[in-house]
């Protein structure tokens, strides 16, 4: 057994664990994008980033891939975490923003801005089709191609597999597929929040096959973001 | 490759060309006078309209399929056997087998980092990795397609298509980029008629960008064949590309069939102007002399008929006539015809085993004649 902190709470764990596994088993929460239970780690989103503290130095690592180790300290949810996973989450409504998770996401953590160039992309390269068909399905039908700006998933020659099974494993576990809500409102780059039109709850009945990642309703309390004391 | 050669009863039989023009000559009569009879060029060929006998020709390297030249035609000394016709010109590599692929697997072996040294061979065998082999070594080893194709994909190293026969990369790192290497790239996409990654229509250069060579002090740098050229401009790039195309040439001569050697003797005292003490193209070398001015000097030229190849001892301004003399009787080579290319006068020479071959005189000019019908001896 392995003795860490997470969050100031003395815990032991199994050899092997990985962060995001024992911070999950004591309930702390951290979001994950291109984790899913039963495929290999590969830490590609980077939104579950967390602060450890190692030779008295904190060091910001992705708790999906950094294993348990003997007195680690590790905190989930420190103000410089956070900011992190703001700004993580940033980048991602920047090339993704109609994937619901992302925007999901992005009203948890009060995103309230994107200052990127915005652009439409339908992936965010998480793999975890990749894995999901290879792991789970043993398939491999689908892979990474090419390298750096160029790079994306599909299969050889953009033709059809014929290793593929149409199962669909891909599309179910993919965090970009599942499309927001836009409500009447042109597509922005963050979910506008349309149920904050007044009156907010009045007319929830309406808005009950819209997928509204709010639940429990907090439309009447988002605000339009203010810059903060002293910032433009 | 010669026993397959079948073109001279076929251009007899005259049955592939029903199509031809009336005022082009016929099968029989481009045999008597030597014209390339099975050119795919027939239409736009300006030798052939004018009834002149040409065995290299610049258009011919437009064509598809080889000028043949029949068998009896061909002079009696090691001559290379023209390739049968569905074969190209001795360029396009074999299509790689189920055993090519097999003895590769075998060489590599399946131990750690097999799988892009396999690619590695396949590429350098095919000149880039087919589909079909990829899909070969896919079911040889049970390694998923996606993988194969991932690897191919993620190195630069590795092409999916076929490519030139020379590949100019212009360096895009930063130190050349702030001297303009994007305007050369322009340049060179202008001047190709392609776009960065791809090849020209002839098969002949691969245009490529790179990230960075690694010389940087020397921008812009462009990588074109073996060569590097360094502090590249715009206007440069016309000379780089005939610089890389005249390589290719050269490479090229080996296993083409429109270069073969001759031996040449003085028209005068018909003594040989062989040099076998001095090779150009891996050939013994025509020694003549050459006058320009009050300069005289021992040249040399390419005996492999269609070369061109000229050695000098001293520099003569490019377009300058010169006088050419044999270096045994020193009698002037003086001839009747002038250049096709140019207008300008010929030096006569014989060939060896029968036929007349005429060099243009004036420097730079490749124009010749030959002409194996005329028997001197």
């Amino acid at each position: 057994m392995i003795n860490l902190k997470i969050n100031g709470l003395n815990v032991s764990v199994e050899k092997g664990t990985t962060l995001l596994e024992a911070s999950r088993f004591l309930g702390f929460p951290i979001p994950t994008l291109c984790h899913v239970d039963g495929l290999s780690p590969y830490g590609a989103c980077r939104v579950c980033t967390v602060e450890i503290m190692e030779n008295s130095k904190s060091r910001l690592v992705t708790s999906c891939t950094y294993p348990a180790t003997e007195g680690l300290q590790v905190r989930t949810a420190s103000s410089r975490v956070i900011s992190a996973r703001k700004m993580i989450l940033e980048l991602l409504l920047a090339s993704c923003p109609q994937s619901k998770k992302i925007q999901d996401l992005a009203s948890a953590y009060g995103v309230r801005r994107q200052r990127f160039r915005q652009e439409y992309e339908d992936c965010i390269l998480c793999g975890l089709c990749v894995r999901m068909c290879e792991e789970q399905m043993m398939a491999k039908a689908i892979g990474f191609r090419g390298r750096g700006e160029g790079r994306s998933i599909g299969t050889p020659y953009d033709r059809k597999s014929e290793v593929c099974r149409t199962c669909g494993g891909c599309m179910y576990v993919c965090p970009a597929c599942q499309l927001r809500c836009t409500f009447n409102q042109a597509e922005n780059p963050i979910c506008g929040a349309c149920e904050n039109l007044s009156p907010p709850c009045l007319e929830k009945d309406n808005y009950d096959d819209m997928m509204c990642s709010m639940s429990p309703c907090l439309a009447c309390e988002i605000k339009q973001y203010e810059p903060l004391k002293g910032e433009k | 490759m010669g026993s397959e050669y079948t073109a001279a009863p076929d251009a007899e039989s005259g049955t592939s060309r029903g199509d031809r023009a009336d005022d082009l000559t016929t099968p029989e009569e481009d045999i008597r006078l030597g014209i390339c009879s099975n050119c795919s060029n027939l239409e736009t060929c300006s030798y052939r309209t004018l009834g002149q006998a040409v065995w290299y020709c610049e258009e011919y390297s437009l064509a598809p399929l080889p000028a043949l030249i029949p068998d009896t035609l061909l002079p009696p000394f090691g001559i290379k056997r023209f390739p049968g016709k569905g074969e190209a010109a001795g360029r396009k590599r074999p299509e790689l087998e189920a055993d090519d692929i097999d003895a590769i697997l075998q060489r590599q072996g399946t131990g750690t980092g097999w799988l892009i040294a396999v690619l590695e061979e396949i590429q350098s065998a095919a000149g880039y990795l087919p589909e079909k082999a990829l899909r070969m070594v896919s079911e040889k080893t049970g390694r998923p397609m996606v993988d194969l194709y991932g690897i191919a994909t993620f190195y630069r190293y590795f092409s999916l298509k076929p490519r030139g026969r020379h590949t100019i990369s212009v360096c895009q790192g930063t130190a050349c980029h702030v001297r303009g290497a994007p305007a050369l790239v322009d340049e060179f996409k202008r001047q190709l008629n392609v776009k960065p990654g791809e090849t020209t229509a002839d098969g002949a250069i691969t245009l490529e960008t790179v990230n960075c060579l690694g010389a940087c002090a020397l921008g812009p740098i462009v990588v074109g064949g073996d060569r590097y050229f360094s502090r590249v401009e715009a206007i440069k790039v016309r000379d780089i590309l005939k610089k890389v195309r005249n390589e290719s040439r050269t490479k090229d001569i080996e296993g083409d069939p429109r270069f073969f050697p001759i031996a040449v003797r003085c028209p005068l005292c018909s003594r040989s102007l062989m040099d076998p003490g001095l090779l150009i193209d891996g050939h013994p070398s025509v020694r003549l002399t050459a006058a320009y001015g009050e300069d005289r000097q021992t040249i040399r030229f390419s005996s492999l008929y269609g070369s061109g190849a000229v050695e000098y001892e001293r520099e003569i301004p490019v377009d300058a006539e010169t006088v050419l003399s044999c270096p045994y009787c020193a009698g002037t080579l003086e001839g009747e015809s002038s250049c096709p290319e140019c207008g300008n006068s010929m030096a006569p020479l014989h060939v060896e085993g029968g036929g007349l071959v005429q060099i243009c005189t004036r420097r730079g000019c490749k124009g010749h004649t030959l002409d194996l019908t005329l028997d001197y001896f």
